[in-house]
């Protein structure tokens, strides 16, 4: 068990290893200069010339590269191009404004999910089912930016029910986490409910009803502890990848955090900033990965031997 | 100045006169309060704000609450001593002398000395900084020698003593004096500066009525008072600034009450045009320019006369500026009226196309012609406005195929000759002289191959005299008299066709007073109040 | 499949419920596709006819006095953009960029997924774990990123595919923002998802009876995957290739929304979307209709995945 867990911990460092290689080649591929970004646009060829040879950017690009890696081993992610901020300061203060955005969606959109779930598979082909199951449907197909938008409109625009935008207060978080929960309610009332589904018809559910155990003990204590452990499972990944869920919402609210930094420095090309922000990602992504192949590994011995 | 160069605004609107000062608050009898916290909001983050390096017209109002220098201007163009208790200027034009006032001090609590200034401006000096305001230094004695590293120290800065300064520049130069108003010539601390280096921009210390209470990048900026600062200015206690949203965004905050100021999108001026209880948030903030539809006067047909005309009266101006609404107001004359010497009894020529295309008939067009209009893509109002100009064409039977280009590729076409028949483009002032516009732009003797300015290639020997005798009178009225001949004389041949002076709209909360344009900062955040 | 993110598990499976739905669900599903299919095929002839407005172009009477887009009206049914253009016309003609590109990126991205998939869990050792790996890595780059750079490195690049020492050109590959580029990227993002999925099948499936018996006779690799794995896997990966459609519709309106998808004037609902946010407040029909365009295709191909999973999954039909 323990080798198999540093052969897996072995690998999950190559992978993000490679994930930083391939982000820097693919960045540095993508055409336009970024000594044009810094120099704005009234800046002469000597201004441009002097940022070129501050960030060693006519190096060939393994040479580049070397550098990064080098710098990366010694774990400095090194600093923005445009704000001359270090990366990870720049990164970590806008960590805790995505932490406390998703933290919040996640609780939403659970507290809404668990009681959905749980009820549809009790009450399995009523009206009140399909009626989830539709919604479901449509909650799976709202485009992000889209729903943040129309909510952010009307709720706080026309009603003034919530702040319109940016973070001062918790209350600011209020509206995003709504939007980001919605789309993720759907998903997750269906996969509860068919897990709930499984977990009711087995053998031992049918056992509890006959001692006489009472349904609600049924259904929330026996029934959906068990129905749970693969869903907590799919939350792992998916929590792990909110980072880039985030992205949309956060600038529409126009939150200040890591998703909104992201893509301010794809465009810019700020590839320090990029790198470290998929990095972070990346870091997430893998370790999500890693605890869910290892329990699947407990669950199912068949999936060990990839490893 | 071609109309690109708005990051240097602040520079070039360091020459605009003081006619477009309509200086003070939104009510002048309302007496400002005191207190209250102002919600300001940005869409970028700007690049720095450390006096050296920032200097475009975003950050020169932000850089004025923390950074103070020697002297200022007042609510108009005149300078006025700032932390200086007096100065004065030589006979020469080449020494000025500095006293500084007792007591003032940096945010930190230490007194500023004449060395701290000293150190300010060779700083700036030194090719480490990267300062983009060092040419505007380079005009002090031996500047030149300390950037090259051939002298240790500035000659033409001295400091003899704790309260006084000395600068002497290498030959008298009178626009100098506005080069030390600007926010470059806010004073720094050495010890400060020399402790962080490169980081100091994430620890800025001054003399401004502000001082930084929290900095966080790209998130959002707190400024608090400066409690060792002992000027008057200052209203707010605070200013909150937000990073973050497009002007969109900023404008819905705005109506609910959680933003103080932000920019406006053509859309939100209409729209805040439109509502009687919105209307008055809107705000217009002028600038010394002109946009213009210019036409070859050395490319047929446009070297007709009557063809120009004709234009002219095709071109409704009135439509164009509804159809740019609150971006600016409409140009009667070449010269901005917000400059001395402008020609307020100009008319222009009335829109009326049926004599438009009398006109072309005359020429010999009566079934019009082709021909290409050009523009560039690097404004958000040259696009609409050629658009417009080609529709409005259309009407009296002149087809004019869009080219769109970008800036740089602009510049060089329409400056070379021959090579560009029409096109949409706009001047803003560089010093508030009217020969900027008249001479710079419409002397045939300016005419050059490529490069050139004169974009109609216009030459009119009468007008030519006209201006060389204009440029060597010194007596204001007749000075006046002679270029507003000119401004009239050039609108008979009609090489231009001018369309409007553009103009800033912003958004004020209900409870923002103060915001009155200031000629030089465009506002000062300093003097805004809350009445809430 | 999630709805963000490009995790994509295996989706969630109704039991008794969605056989009574089924057919429901499917028909609603395809229903939609077919009228979307109908109208960005018919949209060019119908413009030929005057029925429709000419996209691309401004209208006449696109734009009121102050340069406001035009209320819905008789000549306008959706009104006009900030440009003055029908916003109906542009909604028919965004249909055609919305499916090309989904669908494209769907072909594009079930391909290479389920290659590597079948690959990995057949052949499983050394190569597996180095397809893994290779799959885990492109997880973790956030998959909107990923395509934002890759949008940026269409832009007009030539990529030169020869050995710099021989003169073939015609190797070369002229990347130019447009259709096909963008269906390339998002099906570039799109494919790890679907690895997963089809890796776990083909290991059950490997170790049934028939496979061991395939084996047993001396069949060759290539014949056990075509004959006997393939068609076993085949429901699963029409199921997910539904699902990810859905997907990939989602991410080519997030590139139009971002400004980096197919480039204007053409009408994407992305880009229609982003550029009627400043007119929200006075046209809040520039946002919505859209959006609603987005959420129907998405929908319709979100239906249809459902319903195919229960008629075709044969672990739901045990």
């Amino acid at each position: 068990m323990a080798t198999r867990l540093l052969k897996r911990l072995f690998w999950s460092m190559v992978t993000l290893l490679g994930t930083a290689v391939l982000t820097f080649l693919l960045i540095n591929l993508v055409p336009g200069d970024v000594s044009k970004v810094i120099a704005g646009p009234k800046a002469g060829p000597e201004v441009i010339q002097q940022i070129r040879a501050k960030y060693h950017l006519d190096d060939p690009l393994w040479k580049r590269l070397g550098h990064y890696l080098g710098q990366l081993a010694t774990g400095d992610l090194g600093r923005s191009y445009l704000t001359e901020q270090s990366v990870a300061s720049a990164i970590l203060s806008r960590l805790p404004t995505t932490i406390a955005l998703s933290a919040m969606a996640v609780v939403m959109w659970m507290v809404v999910s668990v009681p959905l779930g749980v009820l549809t598979a009790r009450y399995r082909g009523s009206r009140f089912d399909r009626v989830v199951l539709v919604l479901a449907a449509i909650s799976l197909s709202l485009p992000s930016f889209w729903l943040a938008r129309m909510m952010q409109y009307w709720l706080s625009y026309k009603l003034g029910w919530f702040p319109v935008a940016g973070f001062r207060s918790f209350q600011h978080l209020l509206l995003p986490s709504a939007s980001l929960a919605i789309l993720f309610i759907g998903y997750y009332s269906r996969l509860i409910h068919t897990n709930m589904c499984e977990v009711l018809d087995s053998q031992f559910i049918r056992c509890a009803r006959a001692k006489g155990v009472s349904e609600v003990r049924i259904l929330f204590r026996h029934a959906l502890r068990n129905a749970m452990i693969p869903v907590v499972t799919v939350l792992g990944i998916d929590i792990a990848g909110l980072l880039a869920g985030v992205l949309f919402v956060e600038s529409v609210f126009a939150l200040p955090g890591v998703g909104t930094l992201a893509v301010q420095s794809v465009f810019n090309l700020d590839v320090p900033i990029i790198m470290g922000t998929v990095l972070l990602s990346a870091v997430l992504v893998v370790v999500g990965n890693l605890i869910v192949d290892m329990t699947y590994g407990w669950i199912d011995p068949r999936m060990r031997e990839a490893y | 100045m071609l109309q690109n160069c708005m990051i240097v605004l602040a520079l070039v609107m360091l020459w605009l006169p003081s006619a477009t000062a309509a200086v003070g608050s939104n009510s002048p009898t309302e007496k400002p309060r005191r207190g209250g916290t102002l919600h300001l909001a940005y869409t970028l983050d700007w690049r720095s704000l450390d006096p050296a390096i920032a200097f475009d017209t975003e950050s020169a109002p932000l850089q004025k609450l923390l950074f103070r220098g020697l002297i200022d201007f007042d609510d108009g163009v005149k300078l006025v001593p700032d932390q200086a208790s007096d100065w004065n200027i030589s006979a020469d034009g080449k020494t000025y002398t500095f006293h500084l006032r007792a007591g003032v001090r940096f945010s930190n609590g230490r007194e500023v000395v004449a060395d701290d200034y000293l150190f300010s401006i060779e700083r700036l000096l030194d090719p480490k900084t990267g300062a983009g305001t060092q040419t505007y230094f380079l005009d002090i004695l031996g500047a030149r020698e300390f950037r090259d590293g051939e002298a240790a120290y500035v000659s033409g800065l001295k400091a003899p003593d704790r309260r006084t300064f000395i600068i002497e520049l290498k030959e008298p130069k009178f626009t100098f004096r506005y080069v030390l108003a600007m926010a470059a010539g806010g004073v720094l601390p050495r010890d400060v500066v020399k402790q962080y280096g490169n980081d100091f921009q994430y620890h800025l210390t001054g003399t401004g009525p502000y001082r930084v209470a929290e900095w966080r990048r790209g998130v959002h900026y707190r400024l608090e008072r400066n409690p060792y600062y002992s000027g008057s200015d200052g209203n707010v206690d605070a200013v909150e600034i937000m990073i973050g949203g497009d002007p969109t965004l900023h404008a819905m905050m705005l109506e609910r009450g959680e933003l103080d100021r932000s920019a406006a999108t053509h859309a939100d001026v209409v729209r805040f045009e439109r509502d009687p209880l919105l209307r008055p948030l809107l705000q217009y903030i002028g600038t010394a320019s002109t946009d213009y539809f210019f036409m070859n006067t050395e490319i047929k047909p446009f070297d007709d006369v009557r063809v120009r005309r004709a234009v002219c009266h095709a071109v409704n101006v009135d439509r164009l500026i509804k159809l740019n609404r609150g971006f600016g107001v409409a140009a009667r004359g070449i010269v901005p009226p917000s400059m001395p010497w402008s020609n307020p009894g100009l008319q222009g020529y009335e829109y009326d196309p049926a004599k438009a295309r009398q006109l072309l008939q005359e020429a010999g067009y009566s079934n019009g012609f082709k021909t290409e209009l050009w523009h560039q893509t690097n404004s958000p109002i040259f696009g609409p406005l050629a658009a417009g100009v080609q529709q409005d064409l259309k009407q009296v039977g002149i087809q004019a195929e869009l080219h769109a280009v970008g800036g740089e590729v602009f510049i060089v076409k329409s400056g070379t000759r021959h090579q560009i028949p029409c096109g949409v483009t706009g001047w803003f002032e560089d010093y508030p002289d009217p020969s900027d516009f008249l001479d710079v732009l419409f002397s045939g003797q300016r005419i050059t191959d490529s490069d050139c300015n004169n974009l109609a290639f216009y030459n009119n020997p009468f007008v030519n005299g006209l201006l060389s005798q204009a440029n060597e009178v010194m007596d204001v009225r007749r000075r006046t008299q002679l270029f507003q001949d000119v401004e009239k004389r050039i609108m008979l041949d009609a090489p231009w066709a001018p369309i409007l002076h553009e103009q800033m709209p912003r958004l004020n909360s209900r409870r923002l007073r103060g915001t009155g344009p200031h000629p030089v900062w465009l506002w000062r955040y300093e003097r805004f109040w809350l009445t809430e | 499949m999630s709805p963000i993110g490009n995790t994509l598990t295996v989706p969630p499976h109704d039991g008794t419920l969605l056989k009574l739905l089924k057919n429901r669900l499917v028909t609603a599903g395809t229903l939609i596709l077919v009228v979307l299919s109908l109208a960005a095929l018919l949209a060019p002839p119908l413009t030929t006819f005057h029925v429709l407005n000419s996209p691309d172009d401004q209208q006449s009477t696109g734009l009121d006095d102050d340069g406001m887009p035009v209320s819905p009206g008789k000549a306008f049914p959706l009104g006009t953009d900030h440009l003055g253009r029908d916003v109906l016309s542009r909604v028919v003609y965004g249909a055609r960029v919305s499916l090309t590109i989904g669908i494209g990126a769907m072909i594009v991205a079930t391909v290479i997924g389920v290659s590597v998939g079948l690959a990995a869990g057949f052949y499983g050792g050394k190569i597996d774990m180095g397809l893994m790996r290779f799959t885990e890595m492109n997880m973790s780059i956030p998959a909107i990123l990923l395509a934002i750079a890759f949008a940026g490195l269409m832009d007009g690049k030539v990529l030169h595919l020869h050995p710099a020492s021989l003169p073939w050109h015609f190797l070369d590959v002229r990347l130019k923002p447009g259709m096909t580029s963008l269906f390339l990227i998002i099906g570039l993002v799109v494919w790890p998802g679907i690895v997963r999925v089809v890796r776990g099948q083909v290991l059950e499936i490997k170790e049934r009876e028939f496979v061991v018996a395939a084996r047993a006779v001396g069949a060759s690799n290539r014949r056990i995957i075509v004959r006997h794995i393939l068609p076993n896997v085949l429901p699963t990966i029409i199921v997910l290739a539904a699902m990810s459609t859905s997907n990939t519709i989602l991410l080519e309106a997030g590139l139009g929304y971002l400004g980096v998808g197919v480039p204007q004037p053409t009408a994407t609902w992305g880009s229609m979307l982003a550029d009627g946010q400043p007119y929200f407040a006075m046209a809040p029909r520039l946002v919505v209709v859209p959006g609603l365009a987005i959420a129907l295709t998405v929908l319709a191909f979100n239906l249809l995945g459902q319903g195919l999973q229960e008629v075709l999954d044969p672990r739901a039909a045990k």
